[in-house]
């Protein structure tokens, strides 16, 4: 009988080391990210390596200001979610209303092979399509070498379409039976159902599908880095080269040492920073609308 | 808003065209990878993959090896054992932040950390540490979803008729729930096959196949980036790429199909 | 037979991770080269030598530290870095050539034309007697030993050491195959790299109507130039041996090959 408990205790216990191993793994890498950045951000200060623009990492006196990389993460992020949203949420509605559910089927099955084929294939492919149309078409404008914002909206949009397709999907299926047939019930068409009722019990849901698209994009890495171009700038102008941060990190992380590669680590705090923000949104959206569904 | 017929029927072509746009999108990737690729799939690319191959599944065996039971473990008293109490609210969170971690952060913290810190040396070893961590949300969540479609009935009974919290979960909970498992292994594999900026910075390179764990190698995915920047890396030049890329997307559709297969013969197993 | 299975791969994995080797590290431009080296001296001697690439300044460290066994670099020792415990030699003399698209008609640069061109003050081929062409600039990123060099020959840097290439749109990329990549696809494109990397898709062109050959380079006519350089502690044997086949016939044979300047 003791070693029958014994046995139990054991794997009691092996359940709960594990669980707790698992819970601490995001704070070691907190730890271990904030303590390779923050000499630069000692160093150089952390206000200015958020708004200074200037940054000349192997210059005699550096500069590791993150402002333009900033700013180029947050505007690829919402104009590649601005491509993403529409043609993701139509095709969910499409997907889970419109069509039949052996075609249902087939196309969910091809946004799981999307959702699946790595990053860096998929900045090949823009690498050699996109980038190579945009050089062909408007070479004759200084500045332009295909590499571009541009590009890099493609890609993201790309990466997040699966995200929010798969999210969304679930989230409409997820709609109460009720809400349909009463708006039908009441005289509305297919159509309006869905706009006006069924998107609408869905909302949380869908806006959790939008986060966590965010999430995916904002984190990118190898598709951008390979078609934006990396130079440090920021302009109205979407096809002109730019830099994102996480482009950043891995561009000039294989040679940098010293100052330079804790500042690059500071980037990466700015960024999980940005991560951690989204996370904690979208736990509130699904904290709120818990209750939406019933 | 809606109201007019023909409001209604532009918003089901827009609705239709952009499932359209979407299917084609991926059409126009897939079919440029297959055509670019095919040709360069001669025995150059296969002897050159074969090394790719050994050290990804090399870097996949080990990181499962940790992963897998942590994380089935994890799972287990999350859903057995706790009252959904805010301790565990804050485990949650933090697995599933996990889970939205950036690649490349991943890749600089097993620079700090493994590299660094603990002073390994580059190596497939030091690439499964990391592959671990990340794939671990993906095996938690997945048990756990497995965990929760079982019918508390079952549970209850099992414990009602005087089983221990612990038989029950060795009789009763796992073997109901290798399905999900399996799922959240194929999942895990495919994140681990395609995965680049959590590893490159400690997976060193490597042209031949590894002789031990402890070696730098490459992977796939690793080496198709460094052919890519350096096309004078492979004896295909920029070929190789098209073809070690033409590989990645077999295995990415292998495991997709996989998915559908373990799915259907459980569908029928659960009746 | 789970234990079994436990215990094999547990051998496996324990049994053969003990291996002596030869860590070599540092340089980007000099590791290509350096792994044909390594290659051809483990086809005739019993060695196991690991590369990587860093770059010049994590390579020096790591041969300063003793991390690596040898440390290779593209660029001159600072005084902090230099010490007397530490042998440093000249293995091969690497020029850094300009390419330009293969449809880009103009053959020679000057100094100051590359001034002009990587500082924003021409930005059209036809400026240099060309077409009609608005120029892409190619550059390495922050860090890069052949970008330091490149920017230093030709003033592209001010007082503080900072780059003025990055205010104009460079395609910015981390590595010689995609600067080729990059100057091959795009027919304004311009960029520079190690002499050793150049290949028959893209053109290299003179400068100050010097083409970079061992004579001119060795001259000093070829304005661009930079010495590769081994650096190890004085009483690593395993490192000397190494050393001296790449000082002897056998090694500067392979760098010449490979499109470098041999010193002996």
């Amino acid at each position: 009988m003791k070693k029958y408990l014994n046995k139990q205790l054991f794997f009691e216990t092996l359940y709960k080391l594990s669980i707790i191993f698992a819970s601490l793994l995001l704070l070691l890498i907190i730890i271990f990210i904030f303590f390779e950045g923050v000499p630069a951000l000692k160093e150089y200060g952390v206000f200015k390596m958020l708004f200074n623009m200037s940054w000349q990492p192997t210059a005699h006196e550096p500069s590791f200001g993150l402002s333009k990389m900033i700013l180029a993460t947050i505007i690829s992020t919402l104009l590649s979610l601005l491509i993403a949203i529409p043609i993701g949420l139509l095709s969910s509605v499409c997907l889970v209303r419109l069509v039949s559910r052996k075609i249902k089927n087939i196309i969910m099955f091809i946004v799981e092979i999307l959702a699946g084929i790595p990053s860096v294939i998929v900045g090949f492919f823009v690498l050699k399509t996109i980038v190579a149309f945009l050089y062909q078409h408007f070479y004759m404008n200084i500045g332009v070498s295909g590499n571009s914002m541009l590009a890099a909206v493609f890609v993201l949009a790309l990466m997040a379409l699966p995200t929010i397709i798969t999210i969304t999907v679930k989230a409409l299926e997820a709609v109460n039976p009720m809400y349909t047939e009463a708006s039908l019930g009441l005289g509305a068409n297919k159509i309006q159902t869905i706009y006006k009722v069924e998107l609408k019990a869905a909302k949380s849901g869908i806006m959790a599908a939008i986060v966590l698209g965010a999430g995916r994009v904002i984190g990118e890495t190898m598709a951008v880095m390979l078609v934006s171009g990396n130079a440090i700038n920021i302009s109205s102008n979407l096809l002109l080269p730019t830099r994102t941060l996480t482009a950043n990190i891995a561009t000039e992380m294989s040679y940098a040492s010293g100052l330079h590669q804790s500042a690059l680590y500071a980037s990466g705090i700015v960024l999980f920073i940005m991560i951690m923000l989204i996370n904690i949104t979208l736990l509130i959206i699904l904290n709120k609308g818990g209750g939406d569904n019933a | 808003m809606l109201n007019h017929p023909w409001q209604v029927k532009l918003i089901k072509i827009l609705t239709y065209l952009a499932t359209i746009l979407l299917v084609l999108l991926v059409f126009w990737m897939v079919s440029f990878i297959i055509i670019q690729g095919i040709s360069y799939l001669n025995m150059t690319l296969l002897k050159e993959s074969s090394s790719l191959i050994i050290t990804t599944l090399m870097v996949v065996f080990l990181a499962l090896l940790i992963a897998l039971p942590l994380g089935i473990f994890s799972a287990i008293y999350l859903q057995v054992y706790t009252n959904n109490g805010k301790l565990v609210k804050m485990m949650r969170f933090s697995i599933d932040s996990l889970n939205g971690v950036p690649s490349i952060i991943f890749g600089l913290f097993a620079l700090s950390f493994f590299i660094y810190y603990l002073g390994l040396n580059r190596s497939i070893f030091s690439a499964s540490l990391i592959m671990s961590i990340v794939v671990l949300p993906l095996i938690i969540k997945n048990t756990e979803e497995a965990i929760k479609t079982i019918d508390i009935a079952q549970i209850q009974g099992s414990l009602a008729l005087g089983a221990s919290r612990f038989t029950t979960i060795n009789r009763v909970i796992i073997p109901y729930c290798i399905d999900g498992i399996i799922n959240g292994v194929i999942l895990a594999i495919g994140k681990i096959v395609g995965e680049t900026a959590a590893i490159m910075f400690v997976i060193g390179s490597a042209s031949s196949i590894p002789k031990s764990f402890f070696e730098p190698g490459s992977t796939l995915a690793t080496k198709l980036y460094l052919i890519i920047q350096e096309p004078t890396y492979s004896s295909n030049g920029i070929g190789s790429a098209y073809g070690i890329a033409l590989i990645l997307l077999l295995i990415v559709v292998l495991l997709n199909l996989l998915v559908k297969l373990v799915n259907h013969i459980f569908m029928k197993r659960r009746g | 037979m789970k234990k079994f299975l436990i215990i094999v791969i547990g051998l496996w994995l324990v049994g053969c991770s003990y291996q002596e080797g030869l860590e070599v590290s540092g340089s980007t431009s000099v590791a290509p080269v350096m792994e044909k080296l390594i290659s051809d001296y483990q086809s005739n001697h019993v060695a196991n030598i690991n590369l990587t690439a860093d770059g010049s300044s994590a390579g020096i460290s790591a041969a300063l530290e003793g991390v690596s066994d040898i440390g290779m670099s593209s660029r001159a020792l600072s005084k902090d870095e230099f010490n007397n415990d530490i042998d440093v030699n000249i293995i091969g003399i690497d020029a850094i050539v300009v390419v330009l698209n293969k449809d880009n008609k103009i053959t020679n640069l000057s100094i100051q034309d590359l001034h002009d061109i990587y500082c924003g003050k021409k930005n059209n081929w036809q400026d240099f007697g060309g077409e009609n062409i608005p120029i892409v600039l190619v550059s390495r990123e922050n860090g890069s030993g052949t970008r330091d060099a490149f920017e230093d020959s030709i003033k592209a840097k001010d007082a503080n050491k900072a780059s003025y290439v990055d205010l104009y749109n460079p395609v910015i990329v981390n590595s010689t195959g995609a600067v080729i990549e990059n100057v091959k696809q795009k027919k304004g494109a311009i960029g520079y790299m190690s002499m050793g990397s150049v290949i028959q898709d893209i053109k290299a062109i003179s400068l100050n109507n010097y083409q970079a050959n061992k004579s001119n380079v060795i001259k000093k006519l070829y304005p661009i130039s930079r010495e590769f350089y081994v650096i190890s502690k004085k009483n690593n044997i395993k490192a000397k041996t190494f050393i001296n086949y790449i000082l002897n016939e056998d090694g500067q044979h392979i760098i010449e090959n490979e499109g470098f300047i041999r010193v002996k």
